[in-house]
């Protein structure tokens, strides 16, 4: 253990560890004779560092567990000590001897701060739609990535990996966690280059139509503009004989715009049963914190016809994200209610019912003329309805096999 | 007739181990040394004693002879039983083979 702890003016210049643990004294030795007093602590294996004369007589500096040992020596050459200075940790954890709680808060903060600062306190997105960022965020919270928890550079390798494979939107996701901020970085993945699908396929009829026009993108085309078509009629063939090449085979595409007469029936019963919430709503919270879970209700009491919904978010104390998570069990209670419609909200849900199936047969529709038929059959209510459209009747379908 | 004895010669252990005129513990002392160096820093080894010491001069009994280190601002950093380290601005170092 090395000892060289004062300068000759008292300043300190090497201290490792070791010796400010040890600690030691700087004294003076007054008067007597003062090489004779040195030459016996040398004698007595003592250690003394730093000598140097003074005008009354020496000044040098011990270990502190030495300093006891001088006494003697100094009375037997007559000299007088005086300390000058004392240093190391036993000095200057004396003024604490009756006062260990400041020590321990110390210690205390210091391990908290170390702890903290491995803590994630925050999680920002950026360059994320709201959709999205509520997206990544549940799928945090399944991976037990939140504010408050302790994560290693391991563990947000591997939620990053699987972020990454469960949004194929993204062309690379990214978790950065710097000062115990997670920062979650991304790019949308550009849709691939549009390929002509190679599958050999026929345009047919979604419908009887009349046909008014023919925009044809690829295939042989089969009917005219002005014909009547049955469903399923081939419009537009993916396999011709071609002037030069012989038979060609390939992928037929087309639009086909036609007058259609379409008849919807549709039943619409007036009394329905509905569940709905009411009015009651309890809130429960449970706070998790690193691996802790801290529920903040003593019993939970569920009906047995309520809706649950969990949300999670960080704890904000005047608007600073605190390390902490909130998660809130919202659960509704509903009950079951007969509701009776009138016939003219009957008829209007089952209008809206056929035109969104309209919709769905054949997008852009559009209704021309349309003649509705309204029927009561004990409670339920039958609404009929013949349309005139005109709509894109063409209907991609795979080139019929021919059967052994 | 008997053949007479040849006497050898007699030996003490002294002079069987080649001590001669010196005691053991004489010899198995071990032997100062004074290094110096360049930038005023002095390190004796296995001095006996500090004889007087001042700013300007230090004074050391080496056993067979006594060094005289003088200087400014001498300042003794290690001092122990078998080591003393000195620095300084070194002037002159003096060696007087009779004590005092």
């Amino acid at each position: 253990m090395q000892y060289n702890f004062f300068t000759k003016r008292g300043e300190i210049v090497n201290q490792p560890w070791g010796t400010y643990l040890a600690g030691a004294v700087q004294f003076d030795v007054l008067g007597g004779q003062g090489e004779r007093f040195f030459n016996e602590c040398a004698q007595s294996s003592i250690p003394i560092q730093n000598i140097h004369p003074t005008p009354l007589g020496f000044c040098a500096s011990v270990p502190l567990r030495e300093y006891r040992k001088l006494h003697h020596l100094a009375r037997k050459n007559r000299c007088k000590l005086k300390i000058n200075q004392k240093r190391g940790a036993y000095f200057a954890l004396w003024m604490y001897r009756k006062r260990w709680g400041i020590l321990l808060g110390a210690a205390l903060a210091i391990g908290v701060f170390s702890v903290f600062s491995r803590m994630i306190w925050t999680v920002q997105f950026y360059d994320f739609t709201p959709k999205e960022q509520m997206l990544v965020r549940s799928q945090l919270y399944e991976k037990e990535v939140y504010e408050g928890s302790i994560v290693s550079k391991e563990d947000l390798a591997q939620v990053q990996s699987a972020l990454f494979l469960e949004n194929k939107d993204y062309a690379w996701i990214k978790l950065n966690f710097i000062h115990g901020r997670l920062i979650v970085e991304k790019t949308t993945a550009e849709p691939p280059p549009w390929l002509a699908s190679q599958e050999i396929t026929n345009v047919v009829a979604a419908c009887d139509g009349w046909i008014q026009r023919i925009e044809v993108s690829a295939g042989l085309l089969q009917r005219t503009e002005g014909q009547f078509v049955a469903e399923g009629d081939v419009l537009v063939s993916g396999v011709y004989q071609g002037q030069r090449q012989g038979v060609i085979a390939g992928h037929a595409e087309a639009k086909v715009y036609a007058m259609v007469e379409l008849v919807y029936e549709v039943n619409q019963p007036l009394t329905s049963t509905v569940s709905v919430p009411n009015g009651e709503e309890k809130s429960y919270y449970t706070l998790h914190f690193m691996k802790l879970k801290i529920p903040l209700f003593y019993q939970r009491e569920t009906a047995p016809n309520a809706t649950q919904t969990i949300q999670k978010y960080p704890l904000k104390f005047l608007g600073f994200p605190l390390p902490i998570t909130v998660e809130e069990l919202q659960v509704r209670e509903e009950k079951n209610i007969i509701v009776e419609r009138s016939e003219e909200k009957a008829a209007a849900i089952a209008r809206v019912r056929v035109y969104d199936a309209m919709q769905e047969a054949l997008p852009g529709i559009v209704v021309l003329e349309d003649e509705e038929t309204v029927m009561i059959e004990e409670d339920t209510l039958v609404l009929q309805l013949k349309v005139k459209a005109f709509a894109d009747i063409a209907k991609t379908v795979p080139f019929p096999t021919p059967s052994k | 007739m008997k053949a007479k004895k040849k006497q050898g010669l007699c030996f003490s252990a002294k002079e069987a181990f080649a001590f001669s005129g010196k005691s053991f513990t004489t010899l198995m002392q071990p032997k100062p040394v004074l290094h110096v160096s360049c930038h005023g820093v002095l390190e004796i080894e296995h001095c006996k004693k500090i004889i007087q010491y001042t700013t300007q001069s230090i004074r050391l009994d080496m056993g067979v002879l006594v060094i005289s280190i003088e200087g400014d601002e001498l300042v003794m950093d290690i001092f122990r039983k078998d080591f003393i380290k000195i620095h300084g601005r070194v002037f002159a170092i003096q060696f007087f083979y009779e004590k005092g």
